[in-house]
C-alpha cells in the first residue's frame, strides 16, 4: 500500500526534524528538554523507515481515487482558509459554508447542500452564539 | 447539584440517545461521537457534562450492535468481534431478540463493571497515595507499552503513539519551563489544544477520508419493527442471561479487567471474550452474550485507572481526562480527597446508566436509528464538517485553532489511508507529557541516578510488571503471527 509507505517516510522525516530542532533547545545540567523529543525522534525514524521498506500489500490508487482526491483537497483548502473567513463572515455563516461545501463535495445536490448549510448555520447561531455565548 | 436533578437526568437521557444513534451509524465511532460532543460539554456544568458523557459512551458501545443487527455492519469496532453471530441471530430469532440480548447483556455487564469500578478505583486511590514520580513513571510506561502492543500492527502502533507523544512535546517543557517547538508563535505556548486535536483527528479526517473513498455501499436496513416486541426484547434475553449466568459473570469480570489495563479498552475485551466462546464451540447466542457483556463492562473498567491514577484506559477515557484538565479537575488520588462528591456522582451515573438508560434508550434508540440511517451520506458528512469547525473554534474562540484543526485533519487522513491506528495518537498525546514529566522529575530529584527507578519496592514491582507484560505480549503476538503464517501457507498449498 503506497499510503503505508508514505506515512512511514513522513514519520521518519518528522523524527529527523525532532532531532534537528532539539539541537537548538536550551541545555540543562544533565539531559534537559531535548531528551524526550530525541527518544521519540529515534522511535519515529526507526519505525518509519521499517514501514517504508517493509513488504506492503494492496493496489495503487485508482483513477477514481485521484478524482476524489481533488474534492478532498478542496475541502481541506476551505478549512485552511477558514481562519481568515471566520472574522469576516462570522461563526454561523462560516459553519454553514463548511457544511454546505462538505455536502456538495460528497456528491449531494444543491438542495440538500443548502438544507445542511441552513441546519448547521441555525445550530451555530441558536446554540453556540445565543445560548452558549460564543462571539459571533 | 443532586445526581437525580432534572438537568442531570435529562443530560443522561439525551446523551444516551445521541450515543445510541451515532454509535449505530457505521463509520461513526463512539470516539467521533464523543469528540463532536465535547465542545458542548465544555459549556455545561461539570456534573451535567459528565452525566451526558458517561451515558453517551456506555450507549454508543452498545449501539454499535444495532448496525450489526440491521445491516451486518458494526457501528463501532467493539461490536465487530461478534457481528456475524448477532446478525445471524437477528435473522433466526428476529431483530427484537438480538437487540434485546445486546441491550440487557450490555446493561448487566455494565452493572458488574460499575461495582468493580467503585471497589477498584477506591482501592487504587488509597494505594496510589503512596506513589511517587518513580511509581507513576512505571505505570505510565505500562500504559504506553500496552497501548502499542494492543495495536493490530505493532510498528504502526509505535509510529502512531510516537506521533501523538511528539505532538505533546509542543509548548513549555517540564524540565526548564522553556518554550519548545513553538516557532515563536504564542498560540502554541500552551501546547496543541487536546480537544482541537481530537476533532481534527477524528472529525475532520473522517470527512476527508470518506470523500476520498467515494460513496460506499449504503447499509441495507433490515425491517426493524419492534411493535409489541417488549417480551422478545426484555424477557426472552433475560431468561437466556440467567440460564448462562456463569458465562455472563466471567465475561463481565474479565471485560472489566481488560478495560482496566491502560490502552486495551472495549474492543480488545469483546474480541478476547467472544473468541473464547468460539474456541469452546459455543452457540452464537453465547458468543454475542460474552462479547457484548465484556465490551460494556470494559467501559466501566477503563474508568478505574482514569479516576484513581489519571491514566486513560482507552481513547474515550483519554478524551474525558483531557476534558477534566480543561475544566481544572485533576484526576488521581487527589480527586478522591478533594472532590469526593464528583467521584460518587460518577459512580451513581454509571449505575443509573446501566440499570435504566441503556435498556430504555436501547429500546427507543432502535426505532430512531432506522430513521437516522435514511439520512443521506453527503448530508451527514457535511454536518460533521460544519460541527468540526464550530467545535474547534468554540473552545477558545481563537481562529488559530482552525489551522491546527486542518493540520491534524490531514495527519488523521494520512494515518487512516495507511491503516495506522488513530486511537494510539490520542493516547500518546495524553500519556506523552505525563511520561516525560515523571521521568524528568524523577531524574532531577536523584541527579540522574538511573538505579533510583528500582529502589522503592512498589517501583521495582511495577518495573517487573512492565517487563513481564512486554515479554508476555511479545510471545503472544509472535505465536499469533506464526499461526497466521501457517494458515496462509496451508491455504496457498490447497
Amino acid at each position: 500500500m503506497v499510503w503505508e509507505r508514505l506515512v512511514g517516510v513522513l514519520a521518519a522525516g518528522l523524527g529527523v526534524l525532532a532531532w534537528v530542532l532539539s539541537l537548538d533547545l536550551p541545555k540543562a545540567q544533565g539531559p534537559g528538554p531535548e531528551l524526550f523529543p530525541r527518544i521519540l525522534g529515534t522511535a519515529l525514524v526507526l519505525g518509519g523507515l521499517y514501514l517504508a521498506w517493509a513488504r506492503s500489500e494492496g493496489p495503487p490508487p485508482s483513477q477514481a481515487a485521484r478524482r476524489a482526491g481533488v474534492k478532498t483537497a478542496l475541502l481541506l483548502l476551505l478549512f485552511l482558509l477558514a481562519p481568515s473567513l471566520l472574522p469576516r463572515l462570522g461563526v454561523a455563516p462560516t459553519t454553514a459554508l463548511m457544511a454546505g461545501a462538505g455536502t456538495l463535495l460528497a456528491g449531494e445536490g444543491l438542495a440538500r447542500a443548502l438544507a445542511a448549510a441552513l441546519a448547521l448555520g441555525a445550530l451555530a447561531y441558536l446554540v453556540f452564539v445565543r445560548l452558549l455565548g460564543v462571539p459571533a | 447539584m443532586n445526581f437525580l436533578s432534572p438537568e442531570i437526568l435529562l443530560a443522561m437521557f439525551l446523551g444516551g440517545l445521541y450515543g445510541a444513534v451515532f454509535g449505530a451509524l457505521p463509520g461513526i465511532t463512539a470516539t467521533l461521537a464523543l469528540s463532536l460532543f465535547i465542545p458542548f460539554a465544555l459549556f455545561l456544568p461539570p456534573e451535567v457534562g459528565l452525566a451526558a458523557i458517561i451515558s453517551l459512551s456506555a450507549t454508543a458501545i452498545f449501539a454499535g450492535d444495532i448496525g450489526a443487527v440491521m445491516a451486518r455492519i458494526p457501528g463501532t469496532p467493539a461490536s465487530a468481534a461478534y457481528t456475524e453471530e448477532i446478525h445471524e441471530l437477528a435473522q433466526a430469532r428476529g431483530p427484537a431478540f438480538a437487540l434485546g440480548l445486546s441491550a440487557l447483556a450490555s446493561a448487566l455487564g455494565s452493572l458488574v463493571g460499575t461495582g468493580l469500578l467503585v471497589l477498584g478505583s477506591l482501592g487504587m486511590a488509597v494505594i496510589a497515595r503512596q506513589f511517587s514520580s518513580f511509581e507513576y513513571f512505571w505505570l505510565v510506561l505500562l500504559g504506553v507499552t500496552s497501548g502499542i502492543l494492543a495495536a493490530p500492527h505493532i510498528a504502526k502502533g509505535l509510529v502512531s503513539f510516537a506521533l501523538g507523544m511528539l505532538l505533546g512535546t509542543i509548548g513549555y517543557d517540564p524540565a526548564l519551563g522553556h518554550p519548545r517547538f513553538t516557532f515563536g508563535n504564542p498560540n502554541l505556548l500552551g501546547g496543541v489544544n487536546f480537544i482541537v486535536a481530537l476533532i481534527g483527528l477524528f472529525g475532520l479526517s473522517e470527512v476527508l477520508f470518506q470523500l476520498l473513498k467515494g460513496p460506499g455501499a449504503k447499509p441495507q436496513a433490515a425491517s426493524l419493527s419492534l411493535k409489541g416486541s417488549a417480551s422478545r426484547f426484555f424477557l426472552e434475553p433475560l431468561r437466556l442471561i440467567l440460564a448462562k449466568g456463569g458465562l455472563f459473570l466471567r465475561s463481565s469480570l474479565l471485560g472489566t479487567f481488560i478495560g482496566f489495563l491502560p490502552g486495551a479498552g472495549s474492543d480488545f475485551a469483546a474480541w478476547v471474550m467472544s473468541n473464547f466462546q468460539r474456541l469452546a464451540k459455543g452457540p452464537r447466542e453465547t458468543v454475542v452474550l460474552a462479547g457484548t457483556a465484556a465490551n460494556n463492562a470494559a467501559v466501566a473498567g477503563t474508568w478505574i485507572p482514569a479516576l484513581s491514577l489519571g491514566l486513560p484506559g482507552d481513547t474515550l477515557t483519554a478524551i474525558v481526562l483531557g476534558l477534566f484538565l480543561t475544566l481544572g479537575i485533576r484526576p488521581g488520588p487527589e480527586l478522591f480527597s478533594r472532590n469526593l462528591n464528583l467521584v460518587v456522582e460518577i459512580y451513581l451515573i454509571f449505575l443509573l446508566s446501566s440499570v435504566l438508560i441503556m435498556p430504555l434508550v436501547g429500546y427507543l434508540g432502535s426505532f430512531l436509528v432506522g430513521l437516522a440511517t435514511r439520512l443521506p451520506r453527503g448530508v451527514l458528512l457535511g454536518g460533521i464538517a460544519g460541527l468540526s469547525l464550530l467545535g474547534a473554534y468554540a473552545i477558545n474562540n481563537n481562529p488559530f485553532d482552525l489551522y491546527v484543526l486542518a493540520a491534524l485533519g490531514l495527519l488523521g487522513l494520512l494515518l487512516r489511508l495507511g491503516d495506522y491506528p488513530l486511537g494510539q495518537v490520542v493516547l500518546g498525546l495524553v500519556l506523552g507529557p505525563l511520561l516525560e514529566q515523571h521521568l524528568m522529575v524523577s531524574m532531577i530529584k536523584t541527579h540522574w541516578d538511573l538505579f533510583s527507578f528500582f529502589e522503592r519496592p512498589v517501583a521495582l514491582f511495577l518495573a517487573l510488571v512492565n517487563l513481564a507484560f512486554l515479554v508476555g505480549m511479545a510471545w503472544l503476538r509472535l505465536r499469533q503471527a506464526k499461526r497466521l503464517g501457517a494458515l496462509e501457507a496451508r491455504k496457498e498449498e490447497a
